[in-house]
C-alpha cells in the first residue's frame, strides 16, 4: 500500500482533538444533590461510569475522522507491483528429443531450465512460454512485448542475438548417426536404393545400413561426415524400408526411412458426404500441383482421405478434414491483425499466416489466437489433420493465396512422405539441419534477469472511495444516534 | 396581618405568596368554625366557649367578634375572646442544613415555614421560630401578633442553608425545649442518619403539629439518563454516576423506605407528616396544614 499525499495524514492529529471534545462533552456534569445517602448502595456506579466513558459514539466519530484523513492521503493498494514479462521460447525441434548419455533428453533439460527460471521470478513477474523450432526460435522470442527474452535450445545461434538471452541445454558428449538422404530407382524389375548416412559425432565410425529384404553395407563415416552407398532393394511394388544400425545414437527417429511409391491414393468425399463440391474441386486442383499423379481411390484403399470431420478414413491412413462454412451461413471472421496460432511443425513450415483472411464455421468455436490446424491421432490409428478455417471464405480466400498449396503440401508430405526424384515418397527422413544435435551448454545470465526492467506497470487500486464510504457510514450512524445522545 | 414589609425577600416570598399569607387567618377560622370547640381548648373550669375578655381590634379580625356595645359606649374597637380560642404555643423549627439548598429546596422550605408561622399566629397564638443546625436547636424569634409575621419572614429569609442539621443531637435538644401540649411544625428534608425513634421519644407530651417533609426530587431524580457527578450539598463528597432507569428506581425505593420510617415515628409522636416538594403549590400546602394538622 502506498500514499499519494502522505502529508495529509496530519489530519490524524484531529483524532485526539475529537477524543478530547467527546470527553469534554460527555463528561459527568457536576450536580449538587441534597445527599448521596441513597446512592451509597450503588457500589459499581463509579466503575461502570469510567468503563463506559469511551462509547460507541466516540468510536464512530474517530472512525469517520480517521477515514477522511486517510482518504485525503490518497492511499492506493498495489495488488501487483511492477512486473516483468519474461518471454521464453523453447525449441521443440526434432533434435530436442536427443537422449544424452545420462538418459535425459534435451527437451527434459529444457523443461528443467524453464522451471529454474520460473522459480527465480518475482511473484509479480509473468513467464510467457512459446514453442518454436529451427531458425524460428529467435524470431519467436522477439515477437510481442517483454522485459526479457529467452530462448531455450540445445544449441547456441550461429549469429549474435542482441536482446535475446540463450539458454543451451545440449549434451556435449552426445553422439548420433542418422539417415539424411534416401532415394530409389527402378530399372525393369530391379530396385535400388541410394542412402546417405551422417555421423554426428566427434570420432569416425563404421555404420551398417541395410535394406529390409535387400542388400546391406558397412560405411566408414568420418567425424561429422557423410557417407553414402547404393543397395539392392527387394523387387515388387511394396515399400522399401532402410534401417541404420546405431544402437547408441541419441536419436532413434532418424534410423529408419520408408520409401513408398509416389502415386498418392486419395479419397475425396462428395457432397453427399458433407463436403461441398467446390471444396472437393479445390482439393483436387491443389493435389494436382503438390502431388502430381495422385489417383482417386475408394476410401478403403486411400492413403489420404479428404472430407469433413465425420468422414471415415481407413485404419492407419491419414485424413484431411475441412470445416466449410455452410451455404447461406455467416462465418466468424478473425479480425485483421489479430494474433494467429502458429501451426504445429511440420504442417506450418514456410507458412505466412499473418496476412490470411480467416473465416470459420460457427461450430468450430474458434477464438483468439485464431488457429489454422488441429492435429489429432485417430482412435483407429493414423493422423487426422483438421483445417479449421474455410479455404474458400474470406477476401481473398486462403485458397487464392500461396499459403493454401503450401499447407496442403505440408500435410501430404507429413502423412505420405516427401517426393524423391526416383518416383518414390520417403517417410521418416528428418531434415539434416533439424536432426543435427546441439551440444552447447549455457545457463541463464543472472545479470540479464536481474537487470531486466519491469515492463508492466503496477496494478493499483485507490482506497479513497471505500474510506470515504466508511466515513459517511460512521457519521451517518453517529447522526442517527444523536436522538439518543446522553444528557451528560 | 400585613406581611408586605419592605424587607421581605421577594425571591423566597413573591407577591403571590404574600397575598396567600394574608388569607391564612380567614381560612383557618373558617376551618375551625366547623370544628366546634376545636382541639386546642385550654384546660379550665369555664368550658370551651367561656368568655375570657376583650382585646384591641387588629386588622384581619372577624368583624362579627367586634363588641359593638363597647364601641358605642366607649368609642373603642375591641373584640371578644373566648377560652376555645386561647392562644396555642406553636413551635416552628426549620432544618437549617445545606441539604435543603439544592433544587429550589430552600425557597420551598422557607415558604412552608412561613405558612406554618402564619397558621400559628392565627387566633392569637404564639409562635416561636427556631433553626436546627449542627446538632443544636437555636431559637430565632418569637411572635404573638400577626403583625409580627413580617419579622418572622425576615428571620426565615436570613437563614441560609449551611452545614449539617445533626438531627441526632438537635432533635433531643429540641424536645427539651418544647412545652407540653405545644404544636410543632418541623420543616426538614429528613436526610439524616439519625434514628427516627428520636421523634417517638416526644410521644406522650401532648404534642400536635406536623413534620413538613421536603422531598426534594433531586435526591432521586437527576437528569433522565446519562452520566452526572453527584456532589453532596452538605459534605461536598462527589460521586460519578451513570444514571439509568433501573438505578433511579432503586434509589427512589430507598428514599421511599426512608420516608416511611420517619413517617411511622412521627405519627407515634402525635405528629402528622405533610410531604411537599419545590413544585408543590403553596395553596395546596396551606390547605393541608389547615385541614390535616391538629
Amino acid at each position: 500500500m502506498a500514499l499519494l499525499w502522505p502529508f495529509a495524514l496530519v489530519g490524524l492529529l484531529a483524532l485526539p482533538v475529537v477524543a478530547w471534545l467527546h470527553r469534554r462533552l460527555t463528561r459527568a456534569v457536576p450536580v449538587v444533590v441534597p445527599s448521596l445517602r441513597f446512592l451509597a448502595d450503588e457500589v459499581d456506579a463509579d466503575r461502570d461510569a469510567r468503563r463506559r466513558r469511551v462509547d460507541l459514539d466516540l468510536w464512530l466519530a474517530l472512525a469517520g475522522c480517521a477515514a477522511v484523513a486517510c482518504a485525503a492521503a490518497g492511499p492506493v493498494w498495489r495488488s501487483h507491483g511492477a512486473g516483468r514479462t519474461v518471454r521464453v521460447v523453447v525449441d521443440d525441434g526434432p533434435a530436442m528429443a536427443a537422449r544424452g548419455l545420462d538418459g535425459s533428453t534435451a527437451a527434459a533439460r529444457a523443461e528443467a531450465a524453464v522451471a529454474r527460471l520460473r522459480a527465480r521470478l518475482a511473484p509479480e513477474d509473468v513467464l510467457a512460454r512459446v514453442a518454436a523450432a529451427g531458425d524460428d526460435v529467435v524470431a519467436a522470442a522477439r515477437r510481442g512485448g517483454a522485459a526479457l527474452r529467452v530462448v531455450v535450445s540445445d544449441r547456441l545461434p550461429a549469429l549474435a542475438t542482441p536482446g535475446v538471452e540463450v539458454v543451451a541445454v545440449g549434451d556435449p558428449a552426445a553422439r548420433n548417426a542418422g539417415l539424411v538422404a534416401a532415394a530409389a530407382t527402378v530399372a525393369g524389375t530391379t530396385r535400388r536404393v541410394f542412402v546417405a548416412v551422417r555421423n554426428d559425432a566427434a570420432d569416425a565410425r563404421v555404420l551398417r545400413v541395410a535394406v529390409a529384404g535387400g542388400g546391406a553395407a558397412a560405411l566408414d563415416v568420418a567425424a561429422n561426415g557423410v557417407a553414402s552407398t547404393t543397395l539392392d532393394a527387394p523387387a515388387g511394388d511394396g515399400p522399401i524400408v532402410v534401417r541404420l544400425d546405431d544402437p547408441d545414437g541419441a536419436l532413434a527417429a532418424d534410423d529408419e526411412v520408408r520409401l513408398v511409391p509416389s502415386v498418392l491414393r486419395v479419397a475425396v468425399a462428395g457432397p453427399d458426404e458433407g463436403l461441398p463440391a467446390a471444396h472437393g474441386d479445390l482439393v483436387r486442383r491443389t493435389l494436382d500441383v503438390v502431388a502430381p499423379g495422385w489417383v482417386a481411390v475408394a476410401p478403403a484403399e486411400a492413403a489420404l482421405s479428404v472430407g469433413v470431420a465425420a468422414t471415415v478414413a481407413p485404419a492407419g491412413g491419414a485424413a484431411l478434414w475441412l470445416h466449410p462454412v455452410a451455404p447461406g451461413a455467416t462465418g466468424v471472421r478473425a479480425p485483421a491483425g489479430a494474433a494467429r496460432e502458429r501451426p504445429p511443425a511440420p504442417f506450418g513450415d514456410d507458412l505466412d499466416v499473418a496476412s490470411l483472411d480467416l473465416v470459420y464455421a460457427r461450430d468450430v468455436l474458434a477464438s483468439a489466437p485464431w488457429p489454422l490446424l488441429r492435429v489429432r491421432t485417430r482412435p483407429a490409428g493414423g493422423t487426422a489433420v483438421e483445417v479449421l478455417f474455410d479455404p474458400l471464405a474470406g477476401a481473398p480466400p486462403p485458397a487464392d493465396t500461396a499459403a493454401w498449396p503450401i499447407l496442403v503440401e505440408n500435410v501430404v508430405t507429413a502423412v505420405a512422405g516427401a517426393p524423391t526424384p526416383g518416383g518414390f515418397r520417403v517417410l521418416g527422413l528428418a531434415p539434416p539441419d533439424r536432426a543435427r544435435l546441439g551440444r552447447d551448454r549455457r545457463d541463464l545470465d543472472d545479470a540479464a534477469l536481474a537487470g531486466a526492467a519491469p515492463d508492466r506497470p503496477p496494478v493499483e487500486r485507490s482506497l479513497r472511495a471505500p474510506l470515504l464510504a466508511l466515513a459517511a457510514v460512521s457519521w451517518a450512524a453517529l447522526w442517527g444516534r444523536g436522538g439518543r445522545r446522553r444528557v451528560a | 396581618m400585613s406581611p408586605r414589609e419592605p424587607g421581605a425577600d421577594a425571591t423566597l416570598f413573591p407577591p403571590g405568596f404574600l397575598r396567600l399569607l394574608a388569607t391564612v387567618p380567614a381560612l383557618v377560622r373558617r376551618v375551625r368554625a366547623g370544628a366546634a370547640a376545636g382541639v386546642h381548648a385550654a384546660r379550665g373550669t369555664g368550658g370551651p366557649f367561656l368568655f375570657r375578655g376583650h382585646r384591641a381590634y387588629r386588622e384581619g379580625d372577624d368583624l362579627r367578634r367586634v363588641d359593638w356595645g363597647v364601641l358605642a359606649r366607649h368609642d373603642r374597637v375591641v373584640v371578644r375572646e373566648h377560652d376555645a380560642e386561647r392562644d396555642v404555643r406553636t413551635e416552628v423549627w426549620l432544618d437549617g442544613s445545606a441539604s435543603l439548598a439544592p433544587g429550589g429546596g430552600r425557597a420551598a422550605a422557607a415558604r412552608a415555614t412561613a405558612l406554618a408561622c402564619a397558621v400559628g399566629l392565627c387566633g392569637g397564638g404564639r409562635v416561636r421560630l427556631g433553626v436546627l443546625r449542627d446538632g443544636a436547636a437555636a431559637p430565632r424569634r418569637e411572635a404573638d401578633d400577626p403583625a409580627d409575621l413580617a419579622a418572622l419572614l425576615d428571620a426565615i429569609a436570613a437563614e441560609t442553608p449551611a452545614h449539617r442539621a445533626g438531627l441526632a443531637d438537635a432533635l433531643p435538644a429540641l424536645a427539651a425545649r418544647l412545652p407540653a401540649r405545644a404544636r410543632l411544625f418541623l420543616v426538614t428534608d429528613l436526610l439524616t442518619d439519625a434514628d427516627p425513634a428520636l421523634l417517638a421519644r416526644a410521644a406522650g407530651r401532648g404534642l400536635s403539629g406536623a413534620v413538613l417533609h421536603l422531598r426534594d426530587p433531586d435526591t432521586w431524580a437527576p437528569p433522565p439518563e446519562g452520566l452526572f457527578e453527584a456532589v453532596d450539598a452538605e459534605s461536598g463528597a462527589r460521586r460519578v454516576v451513570r444514571w439509568t432507569p433501573d438505578r433511579a428506581e432503586r434509589v427512589a425505593r430507598r428514599a421511599a423506605a426512608h420516608a416511611e420510617r420517619w413517617t411511622h415515628a412521627a405519627r407515634a409522636a402525635g405528629l402528622a407528616v405533610v410531604p411537599f416538594a419545590p413544585s408543590t403549590p403553596p395553596e395546596d400546602l396551606l390547605a393541608r396544614l389547615a385541614l390535616e394538622v391538629p
